[in-house]
Parts: structure tokens; sequence; C-alpha cells
């Protein structure tokens, strides 16, 4: 963290309320996001317990899993996930033309980064398995896929969704599987610590207490884990002894009895919604907290980015594709850890030139300098004939500290297209330095600067050592051309019969 | 050794005094590996050390501890096990044949749970631990030296010194290879996903077995005089594969922990010193004088608690029953470490979170050995109040 971060939380917890760490918002908010919490039985690493999810505040909806040590409960509650995740991602699919992007993606928001590692785990315990229709090579192979009980067509298709959104999310600023506490600590410092910004309830309670109680006092109260259930996946295990032990013993026992099933059913539901709807609550308000903050400049370009993504994968799907390989190859993984690194680099730049907030770290880091200007020579052209460049020269006066020489490249914060080399360094009254650039580019064509493009005496300016477009990666061999150091082309990946049939228990 | 082990049974003595009439709770390896994730702390060094029953405490100051494991957690953490243990660790020989291509001993397994053990050195005057304890030796001692081949030891009681006060540990196994060297064995309920196990679980996992591996290595010692190469430094860890119960072995080296965590055991003395310094009056003594009232009242404990020095990090919440007295007290100081230690460090000498404030905002001069610090500081305050308002104006 950083000292600006350190100097928002003094304040935080000096005020009693979060305080802004950026001034506009960094991630895209879909017009229609959908809202999944998911519990999941302790002890197991993908045992479904519950979910709430859905589009509407007011409604939202509700899967629970009876009997969640038994298989067939298990995929049960995977088709009931398909048969509301479906229609959703193809309620935007419909828009999609051509070449094109489609007009909007869909967006998926859960708790925290547990919820995000469980969806990638309901992915994985899903995308492989085959459904019971006959269209295998063999009539052993078909007869046991039919045996293969309650394996509703959605569940290999919405596997390969969750595992298509997880992975999606580890992307640095994609936006379409998002955690509710990752968009509020990147938005806001509290006046606790960051582990404990970990737990959602806490978080929301600084940035948004209920009337009358200060941040810090309703983050206190939320110490309480039956009025502040936690926000899953796992579930409180004081809540597990005392409730949710004796309701699954419940509907262990009615099994068999309609009535009493039914009965029982109700009454897990009613125990679990307990602990949900405090947590719907509050993603929902984290989701209207992010709207209500003007959207950074680039969030619409990585959000296209999002979009074209979901066409592509959805293209795939449709197309009956291969679910993806349990683990990538060297060069899948190769290219994959490359796209990552690129990525992080981009949205760290374009979070700086979009946010005066983010680039302040970077003033304070001696990598970026803001003042005023001094002097100008805007029409300055060098060489001589038919080489005669442009090249104005400006004087800032910054009390930044700065940590730059003559030659060093810098490019203008507001015009990234401009760049700007230092020419000199002048000490001057005041604990200032006086910076001297000439500026290249982003002036238009002729040998007058376009209008407004050469910054003026008296303009308030920005330069930055941060690129905003980044280096372009190293390229990566062919997947048939992987060297033998990296176990040369791997084999291809086709998902076998024991992969549809794995257990799950 | 006598030397030492008197000075042993001596702050033995003197801690159990600081535990009063309660029944000690024994040291495991989970509370070592735990009690190394913050090792500058005294309060959990002394009560630990001591035997302080830390959860009914932090319940008795007012701050009742969290914790707790869910009853689905620990039945399925039992049925693996069970499944691993079962017909004389069948399953377990099978994989470390299989998988591992150990080389093991026919029909080698000790049972050192075998409440027999226990039973037969009661009659010695020795608690059960120490009994199975002293078997574990003999039979580990058997094995070495070639008079006894037993391949999987189930249940084995080994012993280590914390900071001078002996402790009784429990690894799940220890296997010995033939003609070989002697591994330690843990079985674990988290799964192991297309060869990858979660990483937090992992790490606690081998850190516990590394622990073990000390107290196995420093047992040897003792009994063969010094063969420290005699134990792996290996672990095995069994784990349910993908998403079954089906269990698979998996070897991961814990050298660099073991490593570790031996620097700070050896480190981690001054219990003494912590009971020294401890007032006359100061006692943990969670017993009842027997007509059902306390002996020490809630306020006599907070005040024995605060005369020992804690280090509070906001993840003792995660690890340690008492967090919530030690967090309340932070908050009473205004201590910077109840922001992080990623705040605290940016404050460096700089003692609560009300001085750093004013000396940010000018109101006080920093100290000539605060002066770099706040002086960053400063320029970051300004940095944020000028972007802040910046963006007010335009608005």
């Amino acid at each position: 963290m950083s000292t600006l971060q350190a100097i928002a939380r003094l304040q935080a917890y000096e005020s009693g309320y979060a305080q802004p760490i950026t001034t506009v918002r960094h991630a895209h908010i879909a017009d229609r996001p959908m809202v999944f919490i998911p519990l999941q039985l302790a002890g197991q690493a993908a045992a479904p317990l519950a979910a709430m999810l859905g589009e509407n505040r007011r409604r939202p909806q509700m899967l629970i899993v009876e009997r969640p040590r038994i298989r067939r409960y298990r995929f049960k509650f995977a088709a009931d996930l398909a048969a509301v995740l479906l229609p959703y991602f193809e309620s935007f699919t419909e828009q999609s033309f051509g070449d094109e992007p489609p007009a909007d993606a869909p967006q998926i928001v859960v708790p925290n980064q547990g919820a995000i590692a469980f969806t990638a785990h309901l992915g994985r315990s899903t995308r492989f398995r085959r459904i019971g229709v006959p269209n295998s090579r063999s009539a052993a192979a078909d007869a046991r896929a039919a045996a293969i009980a309650g394996v509703a067509p959605g569940v290999p298709v919405v596997g390969q969704w969750l595992t298509w959104l997880a992975d999606r999310a580890r992307l640095p600023g994609s936006s379409v599987l998002l955690a509710a506490t990752d968009l509020l600590r990147a938005h806001w410092a509290t006046g606790q610590s960051g582990y404990e910004d970990g737990q959602l309830a806490a978080l929301h309670a600084w940035i948004d207490p209920p009337r009358g109680l200060t941040g810090a006092e309703a983050a206190h109260r939320t110490a309480d884990p039956i009025l502040f259930p936690p926000a899953g996946p796992g579930t409180d295990p004081g809540f597990d002894e005392r409730e949710l032990a004796p309701a699954l013993e419940a509907c262990e026992a009615a099994h068999g009895d309609p009535a009493a099933e039914q009965a029982a059913r109700k009454a897990l539901e009613d125990a679990l919604r307990s602990q949900l709807e405090p947590v719907w609550d509050q993603v929902w308000g984290a989701v209207a907290l992010l709207r209500g903050l003007e959207p950074a400049a680039h969030t619409v370009k990585r959000w296209e980015a999002d979009r074209r993504a979901f066409a592509e994968f959805d293209t795939r799907v449709r197309a009956g594709g291969l679910p993806q390989p349990r683990r990538d190859s060297a060069v899948s993984s190769g290219r994959r850890l490359g796209q990552y690194e690129r990525e992080l680099d981009r949205f760290e730049a374009q979070r700086a030139y979009d946010d005066p907030l983010v680039m302040a770290e970077y003033r304070l880091a001696g990598e970026a300098f803001a003042g005023v200007v001094e002097e100008a020579e805007p029409d300055r052209l060098i060489g001589e004939g038919r080489s005669r460049k442009l090249r104005p020269l400006i004087s800032v006066r910054t009390s930044d500290e700065l940590w730059a020489e003559p030659g060093d490249r810098f490019h203008n914060a507001a015009n990234p297209r401009q760049s700007a080399t230092v020419v000199r360094i002048e000490s001057v009254p005041g604990a200032a330095v006086l910076v001297t650039v000439e500026l290249t580019g982003g002036m238009g064509r002729g040998r007058k600067a376009a209008k407004g493009t050469v910054p003026q005496p008296g303009d308030a300016v920005c330069f930055t050592s941060l690129a905003l477009e980044g280096v372009p990666g190293a390229a990566f061999p062919e997947p048939h051309e992987t060297p033998w150091t990296h176990g040369g082309p791997p084999a291809g990946h086709a998902p076998t019969e024991a992969d549809a049939e794995e257990d799950w228990d | 050794m006598t030397t030492g082990q008197e000075q042993e049974s001596g702050s033995a003595g003197r801690l159990a005094a600081v535990r009063g009439a309660a029944a000690p709770q024994g040291f495991s390896a989970r509370k070592i590996a735990a009690l190394l994730d913050n090792p500058e702390c005294g309060r959990r060094k002394l009560l630990d050390a001591a035997g302080v029953d830390k959860r009914v405490l932090a319940d008795r100051v007012g701050y009742p501890s969290l914790f707790g494991q869910s009853p689905f957690a620990i039945a399925r953490a039992a049925a693996f096990a069970e499944i691993v243990r079962r017909d004389g660790f069948a399953e377990l020989i099978r994989l470390l044949r299989d998988t591992l291509n150990f080389s093991l001993a026919e029909a080698g397994v000790a049972d050192l749970a075998d409440p027999a053990i226990a039973a037969a050195a009661t009659a010695d005057g020795l608690s059960a631990q120490e009994a199975r304890h002293r078997e574990t030796v003999a039979l580990l001692r058997d094995a070495a030296l070639g008079t006894q081949p037993i391949a999987v030891f189930g249940s084995p009681v080994l012993a280590l010194s914390i900071g001078g006060v002996p402790a009784y540990l429990e690894p799940d196994a220890i296997v010995h290879r033939e003609g070989g060297r002697f591994t330690v064995v843990g079985i674990k309920a988290f799964p192991v996903i297309d060869g990858q196990a979660p990483a937090a679980s992992l790490t606690a996992a081998v850190k516990q077995q590394a622990v073990y591996q000390i107290a196995l290595r420093r047992n040897l010692a003792d009994a063969l005089g010094d063969d420290a190469d005699s134990v792996a430094d290996e672990v095995v860890l069994v784990c349910p594969e993908n998403y079954s119960n089906r269990p698979i072995a998996v070897i991961h080296n814990a050298k660099q922990q073991a490593d570790a965590i031996a620097l700070l055991l050896d480190r981690l003395g001054g219990v003494d010193r912590l009971v020294a310094d401890l007032p006359a009056a100061a006692d943990f003594d969670l017993s009842d004088d027997g007509a059902g009232a306390a002996r020490r009242s809630p306020g006599e404990l907070a005040t024995a608690l605060e005369s020992v020095g804690a280090r509070y990090l906001p993840t003792c919440r995660a690890n340690c029953d008492l967090a919530g007295f030690c967090r309340g007290e932070a908050e009473r100081a205004g201590s910077p470490a109840l922001l992080g230690p990623d705040v605290r460090d940016a404050l460096p000498g700089i003692m609560s979170i009300d001085d750093a404030l004013t000396l940010i905002n000018d109101e006080t001069d920093p100290s000539p050995d605060q002066a770099e610090a706040v002086a960053h500081l400063r320029r970051a305050a300004r940095l944020r109040r000028e972007s802040l308002s910046r963006t007010e104006g335009v608005a």
C-alpha cells in the first residue's frame, strides 16, 4: 500500500468515515449486473449448499441443496444454476451483429475473492460432465453416459461459462466477474486494517453506515456473526452447529415422505436465507455506491474488450467447443502470463491518466510532476528546409520531487500522444524547480501547433514517465513448435470419459 | 543434560503457578506454527507456554473468541483420515509404494494410539502421553537400528521443548523406508485439484509437518546420538484428490520451513524472563474456588494480561483467541497497528495514530529521527489534498 493510501486510512480513522482514494470509478458497472452469492458446505472445496442470485434487487432467487453430500443433489444445483445463468448470458448474444461487439455483456458481482474461487471450483467440477445423450463412439460408453443420473443439458455448458468468468476475473481491468470487496477497496480507504476490509459487512459499513451511526460505529457492530453473517462462501461455524446441522439432519430424516420433505426443505431454506439476505443487500449496496461514481475515461475501452471476449467465447460454446483443459500447456500458460502482465501495466497506466489522485502516487514516487507553465515558446521550429519540425518549449514550475535529468522522456497526462523531453532543470525560490521540456507530437500535422495543444503560461499541467501503451510482449511459438525444454508440442487435449464421470463427493 | 532438565522443570513449575489450578492446555504443532506467525508476541508466548486456555480467558475478560470450526469440516476431516488409516494404514502404504515408489518393509505397522500402551504405562506413574512417547522412541530406535522392521508408525508422540517448556506433539504418521530414512506424513482434508493444493492450506500444513520433523530429528538424536540425516527433508501430505474422497499422496520439501522454525524455536527462549517480569500478584487462574465462584475476577485477569506486552496484528484475528482483547487494547491506545502493518510501516517511530495526524498536519514538529519520514508523509498529504480539491473544483 502506498503512503497516500496510508494517509487516507489515517483520515478515515480520524473522521470515522471511509475516505475516497480515487476521484473516478475504475471498473465498469453494467446496466444489468447479476449478483451471485454462493454458499458451500464447510470442509469441502466444491460442495454447493445454497446460492442467492438475480438481476433484480427486490426479487432474489434462491437455490438450495437439501442433501449436499449426495452427488445427484449437487448436479441438481448445477442444473438450477444453469437455468438462471444461461438465459441471462443468452439475452446478450441476441444483440450481437457481425464483427461488432455485442452492445452489452453479462456482469456477475459476487461478495469476495472466495466466491470467485468457488465459481472456478464449480466450473471445474461441472464442465467435463457429459449429459445422458447417446452420442459417443461405443454402445457401452453410451450406456454409461446414460447412467450418469441427473446431469441436465445445461450443466457442462454452465461449467464452461463459470470457468470462463473465473479465468477472466484474473485479467486486470476486466469487469465480467467482480468481487464487491475488491470494488470497494479499490475506491475507498477505511479506518481499519486491510485484513479486516476482507469482510464485506465491515467494509461496507465504513463506507455507507446506516443513518445515525458513523462508519466506525457501524463497522464495530458487524463483529456479531448472528446479525452480520459472513459473506460466504463459507458459513459461520456457529450457524453450522446451531442451525444448519439440525436442518440438514431433518432433511435426511424426512427423505421419502413428501410432506415432511417439504417442511424440512422450507426450514432449511429459511435458515439459509437468514445468512444470505444481509449479504445480498451489501453486494447491491456496493453496486449502488460504485454506480454513483463518475466512470473513468478508459473503462469504456476495457468494457469493449470484455464484450468482445464474451462474444468470442459464446461463439465457441455454441459451436460445441471442448471444455477448457484441466491445466494449460506450456505455451498457453506462457501466453496467458504475458497477457496478464501487459494488461496489468496497461490498467495501472490508464488508472493514473484517468485519475489525478492515482497520478499523485506517481508524483510522490518521482515518476510524474505537476505544476504551472511559466513560459512557453509554442511556435519553435528546429532543423532546416524540409526537415524543419515543430518542437515547442515550455517551462513548468513544480514543487514535486522529481527524479529526472536532461534527455528523459515524459508524456503529457492530458494529451497522451504528446511526449516531452527534459531540456533542463533549474532550482527556483520556494522549494520548487523549473523544468523545461521540448514537446513532440500530439499537436496536429501543420507547422503551427493546433489550437490548445501546447500548454500556455498559467496552465496547470502534469507530465509522467509512465507510458499509456506498453511495449508489446515477446512472441510465443505456435503450440506445435513448443521447444523440448517446455515439454515439446502438447498432446491434443480431449476430455475423457474418466473426466466426465469423475467423482464429486 | 540434567541441568537443562532441572531448569525446564523449574520454569515449568513457575508456569504452572501462572496457570493456577485450571487444567493445562497442551501444545500442538498447529499452535507452535501459529506462534511463529507472530514470534514477537510475548503475551501469546507466555500463555501458550503456561498452558492457559486462551479461549476461556478471552471469554472471561469480555472479548469472547469468535473462532470455531464447523462440525461439517470436523466430520469431513475425520472421515477422510479414517479412509487413510483403516486396515492398518493399507491405503497409505499403497500410495507410498505405488505413487511415491517408497520401498517399505512388509507388514510393519505400529499403532501408537493403541489404548493398551497408555494403560500399561500409567502403572509406572507416567501420563498417557509420556507413555506413548516412551514407546514411540523405543520403536523408532528399533526401526533405525534394523532390529524390528516397522514401516508405518501411526499417531506417534514426539517431545519438543518450546521456549524451555516440554510439549508433546502427535503427527498423523511417520514412515520408515527400508534401509533408509524416516518421513513425516500428514493427513489433510483439503483437496489437491489437478495437481494443485490451495496455497494457504498447503503452507500451513507444510509448516505443521516441519514442526514434527524438528521434533523427530531431536528425539532420534537423543535416542541414537547425532544422526540428523536419518530424517528426510521431504514431508508427505495425503489429501483428497480433486472433488472425490480418494486419497492422493504429494511430497513436499519442508527444509526451508524446518530451518526457519528451528531457528525461531531456539530464539523463542525468554519465557523465563516473561514469567520473572510478571508482577507478583498477577496470574491467569481460570479455576473456581470449589463453591462456584471464580478465583480471579475479570478485572484481575485483564490487569494481568496488560502486564505482559503483546504485539497486535490484524491477522491475529485469524489465529488467536485473544485477538479481540488485544485489538481493544490497541484501540484504546490509538495504535497504528490497528490500521495494519502497511500503515504502521509507513509511520516509523510514531507510536500513535493521533501523533501521526498532528505531525502530518504540521501541528507538531518531528524529532530528528522522524524528520525524513514525516517530510514524506507531509508531501503525500499535500498531494492528496491538492488532487482531491482539483476535482472538487471541476465538479
